[in-house]
C-alpha cells in the first residue's frame, strides 16, 4: 500500500526492539509504548510497520486518544494510529459513554465506534445492548441492530426492538426510536407497535406505523 | 664450542623462525611493503609496531574488510593487533560497504574479531549511520554490536538504546535496553 502521509512522527519505546529496515518492520517487546500526536498505546508486545504506519499491539493494551480510552487484549492500529480495531474484552470509554464488546472498531478522526457483535453501550440515560452497536460519539447518538434492549433505571424504562436509535442531543430532548417489534414499558405502562418514539425527558411515548397497543397500569 | 652449545643454538634458531612463520603464514595478508620494524630494547617484552599501514582481510579473492590506522601494535605472541585512530571498511556481499571510524581497535588475528573503543561511527553506503562508545565486529556471525548508548539513523528513522546488534549492512538490528524508535513525520 502506498505510504500514508506521516503527519507527526511515531515514537516507539520498549525494552527490546528488533528492526528490519528493508521491510520497515519493528518488533518490540517489554513495556511497549507507541506515541503519535495525541495517540498513546501501551502493551506488552508490538509489531509496527513504518512503511504502512500500521501496527498490532498485544498484552494488556491501553490506547488513549484525546478523551477516548480503549483497553483490550489486542489492538490493531491503522491510518497513523487514528483507526483502531480492538479485540478481547474491549472497553471504550469516551466522555460519559462506555462501550464494551468482544471487538470494537474506533475512528478517532470521525469519533465513530462500531461493535459488530454482542455490543453494549452505557449512556447517561441508560444502557443499550444489541447484536451490533454503532456509536456516533461526537453527536451523542447510538444505533443498535438486532435484539436491541434498552434499560433506563433513571427513566424507569425497559424497551426492546429489532433496531433502536438513541439521540442524546439536543440536551433536554433526548429520545429513543424503536423499530420493528417495538415494545416499551415505562412506569408499568406497556406500549407495543411497529415504531415507537420515547421522549426520555418529557416522559412521553408515541407510536407510528402499523397497529400499536397501550396497556395502562393504574397506580 | 662443545656439542651442547651447537645444539642449543640450533634450537633457538628453530624457535625464532617457527614463531615468525606462525605469525606470517595466516590471513590477514600483511602488505609486502612492511615498513622498518622499530625494535624496542631487547630485554623488555618486545612489541612490533606498524605505523600508517593497513590490514586487509580477503576471502576467495574478495576483500572482506580493511583496516587503516595511525599506529598499529602487535603483541609478542602475534595474537592481538591494537590499532589507534582506526578507519575500517567492511565490504558487503551485495556490493555495498560500511565505513567505520573509532579511537581504538583490537584485532584478534585468530578469530578476526575486532573490538572497537571510543567515538565509534559506522556509515553504510545506503546512508545508515550508527554510533556507539564501545563496539565489536564478529567475524563468525558477520555482525556489529555496540554498547554504552547507541544511535542508528536511517532515513527518517532514528533508533536509540543501550545495546545494539546489527548485520553488516546495518539493515537488520536488535536494540536492547531503553530501546526507542522515532520514525515518520519528515514530509
Amino acid at each position: 500500500a502506498p505510504r500514508p502521509e506521516a503527519k507527526t512522527p511515531v515514537e516507539l519505546v520498549a525494552d527490546t526492539i528488533d528492526y528490519d529496515s528493508k521491510q520497515g518492520v519493528i518488533n518490540a517487546t517489554g513495556t511497549v509504548r507507541i506515541t503519535q500526536g495525541e495517540a498513546v498505546i501501551t502493551g506488552a508486545k508490538a509489531e509496527y510497520n513504518t512503511n504502512s504506519q500500521e501496527g498490532r499491539i498485544t498484552g494488556g493494551v491501553t490506547a488513549v486518544n484525546q478523551d477516548a480510552t480503549i483497553t483490550a487484549a489486542e489492538v490493531e492500529t491503522y491510518k497513523n494510529n487514528t483507526y483502531l480495531i480492538a479485540s478481547g474484552d474491549v472497553v471504550l470509554t469516551k466522555g460519559e459513554n462506555r462501550l464494551t464488546g468482544p471487538r470494537v472498531e474506533y475512528s478517532a478522526d470521525t469519533q465513530y465506534a462500531l461493535i459488530p457483535q454482542n455490543g453494549k453501550i452505557e449512556l447517561p440515560d441508560g444502557t443499550m445492548t444489541a447484536d451490533k452497536i454503532e456509536a456516533f460519539l461526537s453527536e451523542n447518538r447510538a444505533t443498535g441492530t438486532g435484539f436491541v434492549h434498552v434499560v433506563s433505571p433513571v427513566r424507569k424504562l425497559d424497551a426492546t426492538a429489532n433496531t433502536a436509535t438513541y439521540y442524546g442531543e439536543p440536551k433536554g430532548q433526548s429520545k429513543v426510536i424503536l423499530n420493528g417489534n417495538a415494545r416499551a414499558i415505562q412506569d408499568g405502562n406497556v406500549l407495543t407497535g411497529e415504531t415507537l418514539t420515547i421522549r426520555l425527558d418529557e416522559k412521553a411515548m408515541d407510536s407510528q406505523g402499523g397497529r400499536s397497543k397501550l396497556v395502562i397500569t393504574p397506580k | 664450542m662443545n656439542k651442547m652449545a651447537y645444539v642449543s643454538l640450533a634450537c633457538a634458531l628453530l624457535l625464532v623462525t617457527g614463531g615468525l612463520y606462525y605469525f606470517f603464514r595466516e590471513e590477514p595478508v600483511l602488505p609486502d611493503t612492511t615498513p622498518a620494524v622499530e625494535q624496542t630494547t631487547p630485554q623488555a617484552a618486545s612489541n612490533l609496531t606498524f605505523a600508517g599501514s593497513a590490514i586487509i582481510e580477503e576471502k576467495n579473492g574478495q576483500k572482506v574488510w580493511e583496516l587503516n590506522a595511525e599506529s598499529i601494535e602487535v603483541d609478542a605472541g602475534g595474537k592481538l593487533v591494537s590499532l589507534k585512530k582506526l578507519k575500517g571498511i567492511f565490504y558487503q556481499e551485495k556490493g555495498g560497504k560500511v565505513d567505520i571510524i573509532a579511537q581504538e581497535g583490537i584485532l584478534d588475528t585468530k578469530t578476526h574479531d575486532i573490538t572497537l573503543q571510543g567515538d565509534i561511527k559506522a556509515t553504510s553506503s545506503e546512508g545508515a549511520v550508527f554510533t556507539a562508545p564501545q563496539g565489536r565486529y564478529e567475524e563468525q556471525t558477520k555482525t556489529f554490536s555496540g554498547t554504552g548508548g547507541i544511535t542508528l539513523t536511517r532515513g527518517d528513522t532514528i533508533i536509540t538504546g543501550d545495546k545494539i546488534d546489527a548485520d553488516t549492512s546495518l539493515e537488520i538490528v536488535k536494540v536492547q535496553g531503553n530501546a526507542k524508535v522515532v520514525t515518520g513525520g519528515s514530509k
